[in-house]
């Protein structure tokens, strides 16, 4: 079997995601929004792969626990950047630039 | 919020450990997946343990890193799942092997994908580049040898020498040069994790044990940039040298035990160009290691000056100096026996 249709509809929302990753220069929470993106493509293939054929969606439910503890950890990670920069833009890094 | 004692830290450091012995003790790769996030869970916190506004965007760019090349990899092994339906039996595709091996690459900073670690590593933590250099990259390293896609790996090992040992040339922050000599180190641990994955190992922690004494005096006796090298201070003109040089490998000292092994695995397997290319690597990171050895050893008017700074590591780096006689020997009765039990 390979590629059915439900893998390639998670996989679509994935690249999707990724197309949304690399087009994002201005702002990190559009960063961490697309990661969601990414997340929820994971989760929608999962889904209907792993968890139909084998009727084991308590899978899903372990991914969908370490992406919501990666969102809330890049949460964190920005309001830390938040407070020591003022913003949140990519332009305003400036460990590329030492 | 600068010094002060965070008994969370214990948590996070508890959470690191374990998310690493989850990856390397899982038999399946939804397990090793949770590893490797619960590793990173534990150890962003602790990289910002000072709240500066530089320690805030390189953990920024260390999560956007790991987190996409992990998803890459469990997206990557689902499909493979839907392959061949079985998370055990994979890898008998050849585009899809490829990608979860680029993924654990970037996790790792190999040289393709290496650009983010320097970035990242400039004005950072001696302690956090440790482990970013060394702890961080069992896991990955552990899970590059379950994937067998060989000429790919050979690639990114050349790769991964001559570049960061070219790279090295032109820097001038500390922390950015033990990055990139770390860098070169790394192709040679992947040269060998097709052929001989318990040598990769036995390179990786000798790199561990040249490493925790000379960055911790590094990170006591120099500043960030090379030319504190050349002031005058306290520091052992002995001991710090013959470390640079272990990393270098130079025959007598720890860091040629492991370039001599996997040499003679390499030259027994018909590698002959790679083995020539690994080195021509290190013979470019040579220069800029007798250069900053040079930059020590000249300043030096008593050589064997009598400080205390070397007290906690002193058996470390007897091992490092005199492990030449003892352990090439112990390995190679080690693998002989072990050959022996196996035929």
């Amino acid at each position: 079997m390979a590629m059915n249709s439900e893998l390639m509809l998670g996989l679509y929302i994935y690249m999707v995601g990724v197309m949304v990753l690399m087009f994002q220069w201005k702002h990190i929470l559009n960063i961490l929004l697309s990661f969601e993106i990414l997340m929820l493509g994971l989760i929608f293939s999962f889904l209907l792969t792993y968890g139909l054929y084998n009727n084991e969606y308590y899978i899903v439910m372990i991914i969908i626990v370490f992406g919501v503890c990666e969102a809330s950890l890049g949460l964190s990670l920005l309001v830390s950047l938040i407070r020591s920069h003022g913003n949140d833009y990519v332009s305003s890094l400036k460990l590329y630039k030492l | 919020m600068n010094n002060k004692f965070f008994p969370s830290n214990f948590l996070f450091i508890l959470i690191m450990v374990m998310g690493t012995t989850m990856t390397l003790s899982s038999p399946h790769w939804l397990t090793m997946w949770i590893g490797l996030e619960l590793n990173l869970m534990g150890f962003l916190p602790l990289m910002n343990i000072k709240g500066k506004s530089l320690e805030a965007e390189a953990s920024m760019k260390y999560f956007i890193i790991q987190s996409m090349s992990s998803s890459i990899l469990i997206m990557t092994s689902l499909i493979l799942y839907n392959y061949n339906m079985s998370w055990y039996s994979m890898f008998n595709h050849k585009m899809l092997s490829t990608m979860m091996l680029l993924s654990l690459i970037l996790k790792l900073g190999g040289a393709p994908l290496h650009f983010w670690l320097p970035n990242m590593t400039k004005q950072m933590t001696w302690l956090i580049l440790f482990l970013i250099l060394t702890w961080q990259k069992l896991a990955p390293l552990f899970m590059l040898t379950l994937i067998s896609n060989l000429n790919i790996l050979i690639l990114i090992s050349l790769m991964s020498t001559l570049l960061g040992s070219i790279m090295i040339l032109n820097q001038t922050n500390m922390q950015v040069i033990i990055t990139y000599s770390s860098i070169s180190h790394l192709g040679w641990m992947l040269s060998m994790i097709m052929i001989n994955n318990s040598l990769t190992f036995i390179y990786f922690i000798n790199y561990i044990i040249i490493s925790i004494p000379l960055m911790n005096m590094l990170n006591n006796y120099t500043n960030n940039y090379t030319y504190t090298l050349t002031h005058k201070n306290k520091i052992n003109k002995l001991i710090i040298p013959s470390l640079i040089l272990s990393l270098a490998g130079l025959p007598p000292l720890l860091g040629f035990l492991s370039k001599l092994l996997i040499l003679i695995s390499l030259m027994q397997t018909n590698f002959i160009i790679m083995t020539l290319l690994l080195f021509m690597g290190t013979l470019i990171s040579l220069f800029f290691y007798l250069n900053m050895t040079l930059m020590i050893i000249v300043k030096s008017y008593f050589l064997f000056e009598n400080n205390n700074m070397t007290k906690p590591y002193e058996s470390i780096i007897m091992l490092n100096m005199f492990s030449i006689f003892v352990f090439y020997i112990l390995i190679n009765i080690i693998i002989k026996y072990a050959m022996t039990i196996l035929h």
